[in-house]
């Protein structure tokens, strides 16, 4: 018998409901988790980029990012959560958060500003891992992407090579493309969703259903996809697309007016 | 201040000679006016000096301009990014004019 794939995990924040499902996710197979590297957010210097960037998006992003995750993690279910959590509070034990998981299971939980600091980049290198498992945090460079055996594996919300970047879903609808609603499950390279393909979930938006909705279905769903790919990708069960950069558009963040558009879906 | 990257491209896009070589232009141009939006101004400003308005309104007409022709949601939303700017300075478009303006495109994309 081979021994157990080895994989890390690389989380945007500690109290991420989408890190804790797929972590509790892949502790049901014969995957041994080396590593959960978790970026710390109290940079003040990231918070003014951010507050200059767009301050009502920062107030709204730590909202629902921190505030009703932590709140739905505490086990209050409402309205307003996020398909991420909505997924945890269904499929898994309020108590099974990273951080429980992690001691429960003795993973080390390294805390970091910066994925690519030398010391993360070296104890990732002693390990040597078949694949990372990317769940958020940032852009993602060279020094790490070379690393595991296999490649670094991210969940995107849009259907490539068509939608890159940012709020796919809003663009998609804007511009009419129903049939190119989704999610996509990638390899990621130095670009940004430009790695190759190795799954696409199509979401059906043949009733009347705001983007917002649509969007809740795909964090919903993003959990136990990426896991679906996983598994495939470590068993040597898919062929990958290619992509070429010239396949699709990257989009940024759309602004409000956009957001606010009717939609009309049929 | 601006890079020279992006100085070399938008000379590159008012004399650029094939699609192609425009339509990579145009993506870079795209993707640093949107990455840089909240500080485009000073860097305008840094690198411009006092004809940093006439250069800006100068991008703002390309923007435009290809979003016309094109018809891509992305410049609309940089262009909407833009527009508490561009009415405080009034570029060459009026602010109101610029308001129809948004609102007819923004009729066309829902159509």
């Amino acid at each position: 018998m081979r021994d157990p794939f080895k994989i890390v995990i690389l989380s945007a924040n500690k109290h991420s409901a989408y890190s804790s499902s797929v972590l509790n996710h892949v502790l049901s197979y014969n995957i041994k988790v080396e590593y959960l590297v978790v970026k710390r957010n109290s940079r003040f210097s990231i918070l003014i980029s951010e507050l200059k960037k767009n301050k009502f998006g920062l107030v709204e992003k730590i909202f629902k990012k921190i505030f009703l995750q932590r709140l739905s993690l505490l086990g209050f279910k409402t309205n307003l959560i996020d398909g991420f959590s909505e997924y945890f509070l269904d499929n898994f034990d309020r108590h099974s958060t990273l951080i429980n998981t992690s001691k429960k299971f003795n993973i080390p939980l390294i805390e970091t500003e910066n994925f690519h600091e030398q010391s993360v980049l070296n104890r990732l290198k002693e390990c040597q891992p078949d694949l990372i498992v990317f769940t958020g945090g940032g852009l993602i460079r060279e020094s790490l992407i070379k690393i595991p055996r296999l490649g670094i594996i991210n969940c995107h919300m849009g259907i490539l090579p068509y939608y890159r970047g940012m709020d796919c879903t809003y663009y998609a609808m804007l511009e009419n493309n129903y049939d190119k609603i989704g999610f996509t499950t990638h390899l990621m390279d130095s670009g940004v969703d430009t790695g190759a393909i190795i799954k696409k979930y199509f979401v059906d938006c043949h009733f009347p259903i705001s983007p917002e909705t649509i969007v809740k279905v795909i964090e919903y769903k993003m959990a136990p996809a990426i896991v679906e790919s996983i598994i495939l990708l470590l068993n040597d069960k898919v062929i990958l697309e290619r992509q070429s950069s010239t396949d699709g558009k990257q989009y940024f963040t759309i602004c409000k007016e956009l957001k606010q558009v009717k939609y009309y879906v049929i | 201040m601006l890079s020279s990257k992006y100085i070399n491209a938008l000379k590159a896009m008012e004399t650029g000679d094939t699609l192609v070589l425009r339509s990579e232009i145009i993506e870079y141009i795209l993707r640093y006016l949107e990455i840089n939006a909240g500080t485009i101004l000073k860097k305008y400003k840094a690198y411009y000096g006092d004809s940093w308005d006439i250069e800006f309104a100068k991008t703002v007409n390309h923007i435009y301009y290809f979003l016309a022709i094109t018809k891509d949601v992305r410049f609309l939303n940089v262009l909407l990014k833009f527009r508490k700017l561009i009415k405080k300075h009034h570029f060459q478009y009026e602010g109101k004019a610029l308001d129809i303006l948004f609102e007819r495109e923004l009729n066309i994309m829902c159509k």
